[in-house]
């Protein structure tokens, strides 16, 4: 007797998923970046840190506007129906990362300008006078100022970790089914914010705090990691098949080598060589970081887009 | 035999390259600890006052050969798997020139260069950028040199064939060569030790 299998004969029965490129992870990255910049600024908007003259801090508001829309920018690009856009702001879902996350993008700028407008740049100051009265305005009322840094916190804090929900929500994907892809990719992009303003600043004293504060981030990640893949690996057969993309799969090397050791690892070990006094401070740890969540987010996303429930 | 690991399949390719970053950077961190991340602790060799590059290089030489061969002598390691490149003499002989003359001009070898970069001197910074661009250089222009790259060629040549003397032989007359050079170096640094303002 001969036997035939005639199901999955057709390749239009599955549907090619692999539909993200380069757009989203650049997106993610990015959002992520902004985010831990907003928290960080908002942080040092309570402590009054930001005012001290030269702090790299001042730049982020700026900055992170920038950098947000240079993602939105992306994020467009990646859109199939792009003159449709439009519609994501006519309705609030609840249930919807994707709808949160349209809505909280939007939320960021005014608080992002109100942080900017705290402390204005010089080149801004020249060009428009009259944003320097109204930021004196605006930093003489304690009652404002604690609100655009507390603005700046939960919504950075938001955009960090729905960056990482809007990945974990999507059930046909299981290497995306944890609770802690939402923490990792707000850890990854405060460590990446801490990184850059670490690149930036010219001050020491706040150069040697940025690093301490990324050698945090980077610990917390590491263990993000590990709770990640402990969390697949004791789930059921197709999330511990899942795992093996990173785990002995086809992804293995990118992430060990290029996320966890390049991007992680070797930073901290830097870090604390330069803050032992043993190496001289040096750039490479921060921009290796930057590198590292960059690259966090493409083999998350292409990963991701290669797991599945079915067959392999 | 059930070494090398990866010919006898105890990791696949990828856990392979995870391997190799993960040595990389040991050998990375210990020839920054042994100062090797310095332009001028690697070119005092060649003025011949300081020849710790010399001295290291070949005690870790001479540690590996002597870890292969007892291992292989114990049935532990199948040296015939062990990947060797084919000894092609002249562009080898070239490239060693080459690399020489870059190394005493840029203070570097291509290892010692990434240790510099990382560690945050901006010349091992160049000297790596240096580096891709003759890797980049050299890809674009192999169809010219394809002949030469490839003349020369003895397969996959080793000591014992090149001299026709026994593998242990060959591994006992390299030891005393590197114990007589370790000596006769502590000699040539006193014969050539220069001021500290020279250096």
């Amino acid at each position: 007797m001969t036997e035939f299998t005639n199901t999955r004969a057709n390749h239009l029965v599955d549907p090619f998923l692999q539909v993200w490129g380069w757009e989203i992870p650049v997106y993610l990255f990015l959002g992520g970046l902004v985010a831990g910049m907003m928290v960080i600024a908002g942080g040092a908007m309570f402590a009054d840190r930001q005012r001290r003259a030269g702090s790299v801090l001042t730049l982020l508001p700026g900055l992170g506007l920038v950098l947000l829309s240079l993602g939105m920018g992306a994020l467009f690009l990646d859109l199939e129906h792009k003159p449709f856009v439009w519609r994501l702001y006519t309705t609030f879902q609840p249930a919807s990362p994707m709808s949160w996350g349209a809505w909280i993008l939007i939320a960021v700028v005014p608080a992002l300008l109100g942080a900017l407008l705290l402390n204005v740049p010089a080149f801004l100051r020249r060009r428009f006078p009259a944003l320097t009265a109204l930021s004196e305005a605006l930093c003489a009322q304690a009652a404002v100022v604690r609100a655009i840094a507390a603005a700046n916190l939960v919504l950075g804090g938001l955009l960090g970790i729905y960056t990482g929900i809007l990945l974990s929500a999507l059930g046909a994907r299981p290497l995306w089914n944890s609770a802690a892809l939402g923490p990792l990719f707000l850890t990854s992009g405060l460590s990446s914010a801490a990184a850059l303003a670490h690149l930036a600043t010219r001050d020491r004293s706040e150069s040697e705090q940025l690093a301490r504060a990324d050698q945090r981030f980077l610990q917390a990640e590491l263990a993000l990691i590990a709770l990640f893949l402990i969390g697949l690996l004791t789930a059921t057969q197709v999330h511990i098949r899942a795992a093996t993309l990173l785990l002995g799969g086809p992804f293995t090397a990118v992430f060990w080598v290029g996320v966890v050791g390049l991007g992680i690892a070797l930073p901290l070990f830097l870090q604390s060589l330069a803050a032992g006094q043993r190496i001289r401070p040096t750039p490479v740890g921060p921009l290796l970081v930057l590198a590292g969540s960059l690259l966090l987010r493409f083999v998350i996303v292409h990963a991701g887009q290669l797991s599945r429930w079915g067959p392999v | 035999m059930n070494a090398p690991f990866y010919k006898f399949g105890a990791f696949g390719d990828e856990a392979s390259l995870v391997i190799a970053f993960v040595i990389g950077t040991g050998f990375g961190f210990f020839l920054e600890r042994s100062g090797f991340g310095s332009a001028r602790k690697l070119t005092a060799q060649f003025y011949l006052d300081d020849l710790a590059v010399f001295k290291v290089m070949f005690t870790a030489i001479v540690t590996a050969m002597l870890g292969v061969f007892y291992l292989s002598w114990l049935g532990i390691m199948d040296l015939a798997l062990v990947d060797l490149v084919t000894t092609n003499l002249w562009p080898q002989l070239v490239g060693g020139l080459v690399l020489g003359f870059g190394f005493v001009v840029g203070g570097y070898c291509p290892g010692t260069s990434l240790v510099a970069a990382v560690t945050g001197r901006i010349d091992g910074m160049v000297f790596v950028l240096g580096v891709l661009a003759g890797i980049f250089a050299f890809g674009e222009a192999f169809p010219l040199v394809k002949g030469f790259y490839e003349s020369g060629d003895f397969g996959r040549l080793t000591l014992p064939q090149a001299l026709h003397l026994p593998y242990g032989l060959v591994v006992f007359l390299v030891v005393v060569m590197a114990v007589g050079a370790f000596m006769g170096s502590g000699w040539v640094e006193r014969r050539f030790a220069r001021p500290a303002a020279e250096r």
